[in-house]
């Protein structure tokens, strides 16, 4: 019971991480595999389908309030299905601890730039 | 025809102001890298496609294109969203196909706990997002996010 509170909990905050678009799907795969000792693979499959609930709910609202770009919209979508089905290929091939070692070094990397360098550009245009 | 279509659009759409071309490559080529890490790690899609549509719009405040839509933070993220869902939904299934002799889950339908809550937090952060500092949420999610992937690595290595 007090698993499931936590995982409700950690879902909740993950998809709210996500709605915002600062990400949270990553955050959902560590406390996966890390809380709840689920292999790599299987964490990052769920992930996969919290992150469609997650982000399909908060378009929503940002239909609603914001200005989609539909253009780059469509050219992201399709040259990102293509480079899933190669990316989804390549992690057939990988062990699951090699494919946590890209993952943790893949996070540290884009935190780092977020961190010391995304802000400073982005914060010219926010509040 | 979507060259037509950056052709007759782009240039307004994207504020492309010389080179349609070269830029459709840059944008071509982020949405397949950002699919890739996407499909091989189960997440990270989003970052790229929010990295790749601030320096366009960067490049379109440059060329005193401000006032066209899309520009604002906001609207990134909301177009990196919009995008990564379709290449989620892509990745979900080829992951599952490609990858279903190495799960160890026996039955995945026990994860739908999570499908409720995940719904209510994104509908909660999307609406949130007019009111809150993204500036500082993103540092302190970026430090949080550092120590879980030293963590990850750290427990792949057995020192954890």
């Amino acid at each position: 019971m007090k698993i499931i509170v936590w995982d409700i909990v950690a879902a909740f905050f993950a998809a709210a991480l996500s709605g915002m678009g600062v990400g949270g799907g990553g955050l959902f795969v560590v406390y996966l595999t890390l809380a709840r000792d689920v292999g790599q693979y299987d964490a990052q499959r769920i992930n996969l389908i919290f992150f469609i609930a997650a982000s399909g709910a908060s378009l929503i609202i940002h239909f609603l309030r914001r200005k989609i770009n539909f253009l780059a919209f469509l050219i992201f979508a399709v040259m990102g299905s293509v480079g899933a089905i190669a990316g989804s290929l390549i992690a057939a091939r990988v062990s699951g601890g090699a494919l946590r070692y890209i993952f943790g070094a893949f996070l540290i990397t884009c935190s780092i730039i977020s961190l010391f360098k995304g802000s400073k550009k982005a914060g010219a245009h926010e509040k | 025809m979507l060259m037509k279509e950056v052709r007759t659009h782009g240039v307004r759409s994207l504020g492309v102001t010389s080179d349609s071309k070269k830029q459709l490559f840059f944008l071509c080529a982020a949405g397949l890298v950002a699919g890739l890490i996407n499909g091989l790690i189960g997440t990270g899609g989003g970052i790229i496609i929010v990295y790749a549509l601030t320096y366009f719009m960067r490049i379109r405040r440059g060329a005193g294109l401000a006032t066209e839509p899309g520009g604002d933070i906001r609207d990134i993220l909301a177009t990196a969203i919009t995008s990564i869902l379709p290449i989620t939904a892509v990745s979900a299934l080829f992951y599952s196909i490609n990858t279903a002799a190495a799960s160890t889950v026996s039955s995945p339908i026990k994860y739908a706990v999570y499908i409720v809550p995940a719904a209510c937090g994104g509908i909660c952060g999307a609406a949130l997002l007019d009111t809150i500092n993204t500036s500082v949420t993103k540092k302190i999610f970026s430090a949080l996010v550092v120590w879980a992937g030293v963590s990850m690595i750290l427990k792949e290595a057995g020192v954890m």
